[in-house]
């Protein structure tokens, strides 16, 4: 048998532990995980109430929270009029009013709001190079402009042709940052680069001192505006939603989760929060379906979920509701089996890098039950067992796998 | 000798009166050309254009004015006021604008542009007040905004008789470029 190093041994003796911390988790974790299962929410305008929507449900397809339940599909559908506008409007059941409110599929489209987060929008690689579209073209649509720009410590724009600065151009936009008051570097650059969207509203810049500034190109000319969001909140994240009727530019969080529309009276930033509680912004996802009345709101935490329903107009809260979560055969298995465990994707993340998952101490007690018999197997030195059982004890089944791969010095 | 010279002569005049010529259109183009540059160099508060916008009806010129208003979808439209805020200023996004973004909203601007009229005229006026008057007999809840634009009407009658015309003047604008005014 070949004589191996200490140190070689224990160096090897690790690399397969930790392979092992990776590899045997994630193989258990694709045998035992499910999807989680939440119902499905929506905030009836009809009877001013959150309902549970499951239309595989024969004898409740919706269902109110409190409990009131409605048993047919005709039914359902005329209990949410705006998120089953089409199927009322195609058997000529849609209401002309809610709440004294004129309804039309124009009104009900131009009022739509679809919104995704998840916290992986902030935990990506940012491109570093961005599109100034032109605001306000002459002609509908936009075109693609034949240069792109960074923002960091300064501002430049680089033809994509001849990969030049395009140095005059640069110098109006720091001209135009500097006069608004701007100061570089800049934290981030958020905006919307694809061109297929109704509109065009440039980007939301975060400058060093977090004031929040508005930068976009208009008629072929630098606009920007100090919003003084930053002034009033401190400003965390920005993401940009071009919504049909333009009430607002986008989202803003804070550093402490809360979230806020910023829209734009009179030529004035305004900041609207959103009647839910404070998001972690490293963990939790929300969705938001919105309509000309009230917006849905579903928040997805550790816990569980949340729901809730809010007014349109002030973003108030009307409603509320919370489902736990429920543990499935991976989460128990893994607390027993594994203390502690290796993974380098996550959901919350774009980036790949090493992260320790701890479990509990339940699983410390496999590790000791095969410590044990590591230690009580025969065939080897006292040293060693004591040694490969200590080993055990800590890094459990990756521990005994790497100690049965690894020869032992003779 | 006598030919040779007569026709000489004959050139001579002939390529003075075409220089001639080209002086004058030269003249008239310059003449033109710094009226216009008069015109647009003229730059008008809005609140003393009205004074003098039948006289400035096609005519390139600047104004200065608050933004009260612009087109909120498009953009291709915005409102002028001036500081006494008493009337205002409708100007088209033409020339070098693509649109008035709605962040100009109270922003002061001063807007190259054309002045242009358009004329109500009597019988204009007499068809929107008979539509306005069965509007408000079809629809009992509307009497007041029926009422507003039945009084505006009368208020422009009183204007063309004041004025002794038979049409009443809208003035508004075609706006070529802005520059945004920092005060």
């Amino acid at each position: 048998m070949k004589i191996i190093k200490n140190y070689t041994y224990w160096f090897l003796l690790l690399f397969f532990t930790v392979i092992g911390a990776w590899i045997i988790p994630f193989l258990v974790k694709k045998i035992t995980v499910e999807p989680e299962r939440y119902p499905f929410l929506y905030y009836s305008s009809v009877v001013k109430e959150l309902c549970i929507i499951d239309y595989k449900d024969k004898e409740a397809p919706v269902r109110e929270i409190n409990g009131k339940a409605y048993t047919t599909i005709a039914q359902a559908d005329s209990v949410l009029p705006l998120f089953k506008y089409r199927q009322l409007l195609s058997e000529g059941r849609m209401p002309d009013s809610i709440n004294g409110v004129e309804i039309t599929p124009q009104k009900i489209r131009a009022k739509s709001v679809v919104y995704r987060f998840s916290p992986s929008v902030i935990s990506t690689p940012q491109p570093g190079l961005y599109i100034m579209y032109e605001s306000m073209p002459k002609r509908v649509g936009l075109v693609s402009p034949g240069d792109v720009f960074r923002l960091k410590d300064v501002i430049e724009f680089i033809d994509i042709e001849s990969n030049t600065v395009n140095l005059e151009k640069s110098e109006l936009f720091r001209q135009a940052l500097q006069k608004e008051g701007f100061q570089f570097p800049a934290q981030w650059v958020n905006g919307n680069m694809n061109p297929r969207k109704p509109y065009d509203e440039g980007y939301f810049v975060l400058d060093v001192k977090g004031q929040l500034f508005h930068l976009k190109m208009v008629n072929g000319r630098p606009f920007v505006r100090n919003t003084h969001v930053g002034s009033k909140v401190a400003v965390a994240w920005f993401d940009m939603l071009e919504v049909p009727d333009k009430r607002f530019y986008g989202f803003l969080y804070d550093q402490t989760g809360n979230i806020y529309i910023i829209g734009n009276e009179s030529g004035k930033y305004d900041l609207l929060q959103l009647g839910i509680e404070p998001l972690n912004l490293k963990k939790d996802q929300l969705s938001i379906l919105g309509n000309m009345l009230y917006w849905t709101i579903t928040v997805t935490t550790e816990k569980g979920r949340d729901y809730y329903g809010l007014e349109m107009e002030t973003l108030k809260r009307l409603s509320e509701y919370h489902v736990a979560k429920t543990h499935d055969l991976w989460e128990k298995s893994a607390s027993w089996l594994f203390p502690f465990y290796l993974t380098f994707e996550d959901n919350s993340s774009d980036y790949l890098y090493p992260r320790l998952h701890k479990t509990g101490i339940n699983g410390f007690i496999i590790n000791i039950i095969l410590a044990l018999l590591l230690i009580a197997a025969p065939k080897r030195s006292t040293k060693r067992k004591i040694q490969s059982g200590i080993w055990v004890l800590v890094f459990g089944l990756p521990g005994i796998l790497a100690t049965l791969l690894v020869p032992v010095e003779k | 000798m006598k030919q040779l010279f007569f026709f000489t002569i004959l050139a001579v005049l002939a390529v003075s009166c075409g220089n001639n010529k080209k002086t004058v259109q030269k003249e008239k183009q310059a003449t033109i050309d710094s009226t216009k540059q008069v015109a647009i160099n003229q730059s008008f508060e809005l609140d003393s254009l009205f004074a003098v916008a039948d006289q400035k009806v096609d005519e390139t010129i600047k104004v200065r004015g608050y933004v009260t208003h612009t087109c909120k979808h498009s953009g291709k439209r915005c409102f002028i006021v001036g500081k006494s805020q008493t009337a205002s200023l409708r100007v088209e996004a033409k020339g070098d604008i693509g649109g008035f973004n709605r962040e100009l909203t109270g922003s002061l601007l001063e807007i190259t542009g054309v002045i242009k009229e358009r004329r109500l005229t009597k019988e204009y006026l007499a068809q929107t007040e008979k539509d306005l008057n069965e509007k408000k007999v079809a629809e009992d809840g509307s009497a007041e905004s029926c009422q507003a634009e039945l009084n505006n009407i009368s208020e422009m009658r009183a204007k063309m008789k004041e004025l002794g015309k038979d049409y009443y003047s809208v003035y508004y604008m075609d706006g070529l470029s802005y520059e945004v005014v920092q005060e």
